[in-house]
Order: C-alpha cells, then sequence, then structure tokens
C-alpha cells in the first residue's frame, strides 16, 4: 500500500499553549519500501508514526493508505485498518504479561471483522504457532513474557505484528530496549520480512547503525523533513549464526 | 466482535485480577442476598396471612349495621338491602366474581356430645354452626358420604337409587325402619335413630383447618401441660378426623331451650375440611339449616342469610369487587376484610423497608464498582491502548468493560442468590428448632419462587452495569497514541 502525506501539520495544545510539532510534511512511501525515520529527540518521529498508523487523527493535511484518505474513515475503518493493514512494534514491547505467547501473539483475532474476501484461513491458534515457529519461538509458545529476554520479548511482538498478514509495519525504536548484537538480529528479521514478503517497513530509531541498514532514510528536525535519501543498504557486522536460524524456516508464510 | 470472542477476551482479563473481581464482588453478593432473603421472608409471611389467616380473596358480606348508643342493631331504620337469594343473584353477576355461597347460622340452641373415640372420653359442647350450600365444597369432601342434604326429600328412580338405608317407594326415597337392636336394616354410612325407629344418613359436617390449627398448636399444647385425663389428648391430623362421628341435640344446650319446636337428637359425622366453613364452629349443608331455623325459630327465620360470602377470581378483582358491593349493593364487608388489608399493607411495608436497605447496599456496590472499574482502567490504560493499535474500535473495548461487568453481575447475582437461600435455610432450621409451635406456624417463614431467583440475576447485572457504565465510556475514550507511550 503506497502512503502519500500531504501538508501534514500537527500541533499539541491550543491558543498560549500551542507548540508545533509537524509542520507542513510531504512525503511518499511506495509499497514494499524500507524507510528508516531518524532525528533528535523531540523532533516529531512517534507523532508522525501514530498518525501514519491511524492511531491520531487529530491533525490537518491529508494522509492516505492505498486507497484510503485516513481522515474521510471513520473510527471503526480505521480500526479495521489497523487490525488487517498495519503491524505496530514498540520500543517496550508492549505484551499483555498475563498471557502466553501463543495468546499474545493471537491477540488481534479478537477485533478481526471476518472477511469473506480473505479465503479459507488457519485458526488462530495455528498462525499463532506458525509465526511462532518463524520467530524461533516455538519452544516458547507457553511462556509468559515476564520468563523472556528483550530479543524473545521483541521477536514475540514481531510475530503478533504479522499475525494478520500486514501490508505496513510501523516500528518505533524497535532495538531502543536492547543490546547491539540483539537489535541487530531483530533488524535482521525486519529486513527478510521487507525482502521475501514485501512489507513496508518505517522504521523510526536514532541509533546510526539501524539507519544504515534501511534503504532510505528520512530525517526530521524540529517537524520537518531535512532530508530524505536513498542509500545502498549496509549491515554493519557480519551475520550471526542465532539470526540466521531464526530465518531459516521463513518459507510457507512467504508465499 | 462476536460473543464467543468477547466471552474469551473478557475472561482472559478477569483471570489476571481473580483477588480484585472476587473483592468487588462482595457488595454485590451481600446485596443480592439480602434482597433474596427479604422478599422471600415477606412474600412467605404474605403467604400464611393472606392465604391462611385472612383469606382475602373471600370477602365475606353483611348486612349494613348502624352503631346505635354502643348496642348493634341490625337493619336500621328503613331496613337496609336484606341478605337472600336475589342479593346472592346480583352478587353472582359482579365483574371479578368466582363464586358466591350464602350462609345461614343455627338461630336456636344446639349441643354436640362425643369424641371418646377421638380424645379418650366424651365431651358436651356448645354446637355452633353455619350451612352453605354443597356444591361449592364438592371438591374438598374426603368422605364417599358426601355433603349432601340427606334430610331434604329425595327422588329416586332405576338408575339414580337411594342412598344407604332408604328404599324407593313412588320415586321417593324412604327411610327403612328398624329397632334399636337390628344393625341389619341400615346399611353403610346410616344408622338407626333411636326415637324415629327409621333409618337415617348422619348429617355430613365439615370444619376450618383453622381449628384444627388452633387446637393442635394452642389448645392441645396448653392442655399437655395440665393435669389429668385432659393431659392425655392426642394432636390430632385430618385424617384422624374424617369419619369423626357425635351427636348433636338440637334446640337445646347449656343456654337453653329454643322458644318453639321439641328438641331432637340426630347423628354427624366429619365429612372434610375446607376454608369455607365456619372457623369456630362445624358447617353443614344449609338445607338442614334452613328446615332447623324453620321448626325452632319460624318460617322467616330460614329466608334470610347471615351473611355471603364472595369469592374474588383474583387477588386483583378484590378492590374492585368490594367497592360494588360496600359503594353500589349498599352492603358491608365483614371486619376481617379490613383486618387482612391492614396486615397486607403492613407486610408490604415492612418487605419494602428492607428491600430498600438491600437496594442501598447494592448501589452502594454500584459506587464501589465504578470506583474499582475506573482505578482499573487507569491502571490497563496501556493495554487498552494496544488493543485500539491492534484494531479494537471504541466499542470493542466498552465491550469489553461491561463484560467483564457482566460477569462480575452473574458470578455476584448467583452467588448472592445461593448465600441468600442458604440464609433462608439456616433461618427456617432455626426457627423451627427454638419457636414453640403456634397457631398457624408455617414449615417455613419464606416463599421462594423461581422468579425471584431470576430477578436476583437481573438485579445483579443491572447494577454492575450501572457501575460500568462510565468506566466504559472513560475505557473507550483512551486515546491509542499517547496511551501506549505511557503519556
Ligand atoms: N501528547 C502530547 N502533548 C503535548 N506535547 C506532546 C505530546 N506528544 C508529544 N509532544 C511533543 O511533541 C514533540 C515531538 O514528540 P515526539 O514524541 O514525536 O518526538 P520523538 O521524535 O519521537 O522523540 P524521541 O526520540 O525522544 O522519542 C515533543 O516536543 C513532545 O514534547
Ligand atoms: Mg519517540
Amino acid at each position: 500500500m503506497r502512503i502519500v502525506v500531504e501538508g501534514l501539520t500537527k500541533t499539541y495544545g491550543q491558543g498560549e499553549a500551542q507548540a508545533g510539532v509537524l509542520h507542513d510534511l510531504n512525503l511518499v512511501i511506495e509499497p514494499g519500501e524500507f524507510v528508516a525515520i531518524v532525528g533528535t529527540s523531540g523532533s516529531g518521529k512517534t507523532t508522525l508514526l501514530n498518525i501514519l498508523g491511524g492511531l491520531d487523527n487529530q491533525y490537518r493535511g491529508q494522509v492516505t493508505i492505498g486507497a484510503h484518505a485516513l481522515s474521510g474513515l471513520g473510527e471503526r475503518a480505521l480500526a479495521g485498518l489497523r487490525n488487517r493493514h498495519f503491524g505496530f512494534v514498540f520500543q517496550s514491547f508492549n505484551l499483555l504479561d498475563h498471557l502466553n505467547a501463543v495468546e499474545n501473539v493471537a491477540l488481534p483475532d479478537f477485533f478481526a471483522t471476518a472477511d469473506k474476501a480473505d479465503g479459507p484461513r488457519l485458526a488462530p491458534k495455528e498462525r499463532a504457532l506458525a509465526l511462532l515457529e518463524r520467530m524461533g519461538l516455538l519452544d516458547k509458545q507457553n511462556e509468559r513474557p515476564p520468563r523472556l529476554s528483550g530479543g524473545q520479548k521483541q521477536r514475540l511482538a514481531i510475530a503478533r505484528a504479522l499475525f494478520n498478514k500486514p501490508s505496513i509495519i510501523l516500528c518505533d525504536e524497535p532495538t531502543g530496549s536492547l543490546d547491539r548484537k540483539t537489535g541487530l538480529q531483530i533488524m535482521d528479521l525486519f529486513e527478510e520480512l521487507n525482502v521475501n514478503d514485501s512489507i513496508t517497513l518505517l522504521v523510526v530509531t536514532h541509533e546510526e547503525y539501524i539507519a544504515r541498514m534501511a534503504r532510505r532514510v528520512i530525517r526530521l528536525e524540529d517537524g520537518r523533513v531535512v532530508s530524505d535519501t536513498v542509500q545502498e543498504p549496509h549491515r554493519p557486522e557480519p551475520e550471526l549464526a542465532i539470526a540466521s536460524t531464526a530465518l531459516q524456516p521463513a518459507t510457507e508464510e512467504a508465499q | 466482535m462476536s460473543p464467543n470472542k468477547l466471552t474469551r477476551l473478557v475472561v482472559q482479563s478477569i483471570a489476571r485480577n481473580m483477588r480484585g473481581f472476587l473483592f468487588s464482588s462482595i457488595g454485590i453478593v451481600v446485596g443480592i442476598a439480602t434482597l433474596l432473603f427479604f422478599t422471600s421472608l415477606g412474600s412467605g409471611i404474605k403467604h400464611v396471612v393472606l392465604e391462611r389467616i385472612f383469606v382475602v380473596r373471600l370477602l365475606e358480606v353483611e348486612k349494613k349495621s348502624y352503631d346505635l348508643g354502643g348496642g348493634m342493631r341490625s337493619g336500621g331504620l328503613f331496613g337496609s338491602k336484606s341478605l337472600d337469594d336475589r342479593t346472592v343473584e346480583e352478587l353472582k353477576q359482579l365483574a371479578g366474581v368466582k363464586d358466591v355461597y350464602p350462609k345461614m347460622k343455627f338461630t336456636f340452641p344446639a349441643s354436640a356430645r362425643g369424641g371418646k373415640r377421638l380424645l379418650g372420653q366424651d365431651m358436651t359442647a356448645e354446637l355452633i354452626a353455619d350451612g352453605i350450600p354443597s356444591e361449592l365444597v364438592r371438591d374438598e369432601v374426603r368422605s364417599d358420604l358426601g355433603f349432601e342434604d340427606w334430610g331434604a326429600e329425595l327422588s329416586c328412580a332405576a338408575e339414580t337409587p337411594c342412598p344407604d338405608g332408604f328404599s324407593c317407594e313412588a320415586a321417593i326415597c324412604q327411610p327403612k325402619a328398624c329397632t334399636g337392636a337390628d344393625s341389619t336394616t341400615c346399611t353403610g354410612f346410616s344408622y338407626c335413630h333411636a326415637t324415629r325407629n327409621a333409618c337415617a344418613l348422619p348429617i355430613p359436617v365439615l370444619i376450618n383447618p383453622t381449628l384444627l390449627e388452633v387446637y393442635n398448636s394452642s389448645v392441645h399444647t396448653a392442655l399437655g401441660g395440665s393435669r389429668g385425663a385432659m393431659s392425655r389428648m392426642p394432636r390430632l391430623s385430618e385424617d384422624m378426623l374424617v369419619g369423626f362421628e357425635f351427636d348433636a341435640v338440637f334446640g337445646e344446650s347449656f343456654l337453653g331451650r329454643a322458644a318453639q319446636g321439641e328438641s331432637t337428637r340426630e347423628r354427624m359425622r366429619l365429612v372434610g375440611f375446607s376454608d369455607k366453613a365456619m372457623n369456630l364452629g362445624v358447617t353443614v349443608p344449609i338445607g338442614y339449616v334452613k328446615r332447623l331455623n324453620a321448626r325452632f325459630s319460624g318460617e322467616r327465620a330460614a329466608e334470610e342469610y347471615h351473611s355471603i360470602v364472595v369469592e374474588t377470581s383474583s387477588n386483583d378483582a378484590i378492590a374492585h369487587v368490594a367497592y360494588a358491593v360496600t359503594e353500589q349493593m349498599g352492603l358491608s364487608l365483614s371486619e376481617r376484610h379490613g383486618q387482612a388489608q391492614r396486615a397486607g399493607l403492613l407486610i408490604m411495608l415492612i418487605t419494602m423497608v428492607f428491600n430498600l436497605i438491600a437496594l442501598i447496599i447494592l448501589a452502594i456496590s454500584a459506587i464501589n464498582i465504578m470506583h474499582t472499574f475506573l482505578m482499573m482502567i487507569i491502571e490497563r490504560r496501556r493495554e487498552l491502548g494496544l488493543m485500539r493499535a491492534l484494531g479494537a474500535t471504541r466499542s470493542h473495548v466498552r465491550w469489553l468493560v461491561l463484560g467483564e461487568a457482566s460477569v462480575l453481575g452473574l458470578f455476584g447475582g448467583s452467588t448472592g442468590a445461593l448465600l441468600g437461600y442458604l440464609t433462608t435455610r439456616a433461618v427456617d432450621a432455626v426457627f423451627n428448632h427454638y419457636v414453640a409451635q403456634f397457631p398457624f406456624k408455617p414449615d417455613s417463614l419464606f416463599l421462594l419462587e423461581a422468579w425471584m431467583l431470576l430477578a436476583s440475576i437481573g438485579v445483579a447485572l443491572l447494577f454492575c452495569w450501572i457501575g460500568a457504565l462510565l468506566p466504559a465510556f472513560r475505557a473507550s475514550r483512551v486515546e491509542p497514541a499517547s496511551a501506549i507511550s505511557g503519556r
């Protein structure tokens, strides 16, 4: 799904206390792109991502996702779009501690609207198990998040984001709580999803080595795009064994 | 979201915070238990009072009486409406009236003697009696003798033979002649009348179950503590009494002799129990009373009824019928009607006061639920935001909160109903064990009906929903973007 942003302006507060966060942003992101959004703290990266993901609809300007103008969608339609087309991955994982791994992955199923166009699909639990396997977490299926490592938690969160086969995954500092090595493994997973599944990836980060793995880097400064460059992706360190094992079974799901 | 998914999501949510869940249900449990307890107590007591002590559906119509200088004078100066067959017909026409039965009392002295078989020795007592039409109590008669006027002229034919001790002569049943020692002529229920030297059937008698109740719980208990023959008097059951025979002397008693006519001795036989029988006396088919009154007090005494009992089709019709009788027909209702109304009102008021207390408990627990749920929403803001991000609509979130409230209501309601029920059983057990027998002492103080149980759960649900409504809307307003970032 193509993302088109026209004249996007976002302000917080009202009157005297009004503060502009995004100023007249214009962007086009093609399907299947891998985009890093960088910038200093407070530059508006999270704000932009939330608007693109349909989590925040208090803005001026036009945001179009595929055929849908977001501002024209009602609350239900927007929720449906998030459920079926977007995957979210956060810095703080946002897993539910009272649910085990399978239940966490299958959580979006509760809010899914039955769509006949999807054709017959596997039962939610089967789908969740397949995704856990793909993320190398099959042995942790009955584990609850507090008993998982940071990297495992983020892989669980990615499995959840993939549950409804999204077109776009939006990540806000996905490696921010992880050490560099684990962060790279997570990025390898993202790259694999981008390449094999043609999922559009928007990754907010302020870590340079993460940004260098993307093919396009958008830099924000005080709510304005100060640079938008296409680059040759560069993986900073040699492949790690553990990352490739997690990637091996990535076959059926990709077809 | 399908009900199935919603249920699973709600169960997942509740399972996490079981302790908080149980804690917020305490108020509901207590409130519902209280509500059920007092509702069933109220209706239990009402049942005893209004169905057994003052039977409200039965209105006793009397002639209007005027209180003049302390003395009661029936009739009034211009002769108020008399209670005759015309009045009976008029009453039958009233809307809401199911049955009408006139009552006529003995207007002459009478006494009864008997009881050796039951009480160990014969006793003589003043006989107070009235008569009612046989057709009103046929269902309640438990003896083959029936509740018929065997003293009337009975016609007979081939297919309708005469009763025991009678033979058919010229289409009329005539008593067979007999002598005192001869026990074969008078068959079945009939006996040989000593002075007439002819067979006769005993006069069938009904008594009010109240009389038995009063005897068993008061007289029997009180005499049990006394010395002598009386202390050995047994408790009596209805079954023991049906078929009991005793002798009655008409026209003569402790109080004196009738103004006219010669006294006569007749046998009476108890054939059953009926609420329609008089309270402190015996009730016989009205034909006997008419004949005896005519004989001992003159023809006029045989024409007017003393009262007419009107049975309404339902409790709802009482007010309407009572109005028609008193205001439109110019008759009056017996004092018992007023008593029943006052008793019913009192019970209703007391029940209402206690139910009000129960509702206050429930209202407090609804406020408690609201508070708990609001706190829960603050705690779970991030989780709710995440659900929104994963595709939950505002209404999904609302239903999640209301679903949790519903489980709370179902759980609190059914647990409360169970607790209330167990409390009624415990109170009944204590009551039956420690409280001595008294008239009308019921087996249970409570009347628990299925609708009360359903209503308990309904009320619990209602209060949980009331408590959860505001929190549900608050929860649905959680902005996913700021909730997830924890702002
Ligand atoms: N809910 C809010 N109310 C008021 N101001 C807000 C709100 N959310 C964000 N802001 C302000 O908007 C600006 C941009 O915030 P945003 O979270 O998008 O920055 P960011 O680029 O993601 O920063 P970081 O790298 O620290 O996450 C900041 O100045 C912030 O204070
Ligand atoms: Mg941010």
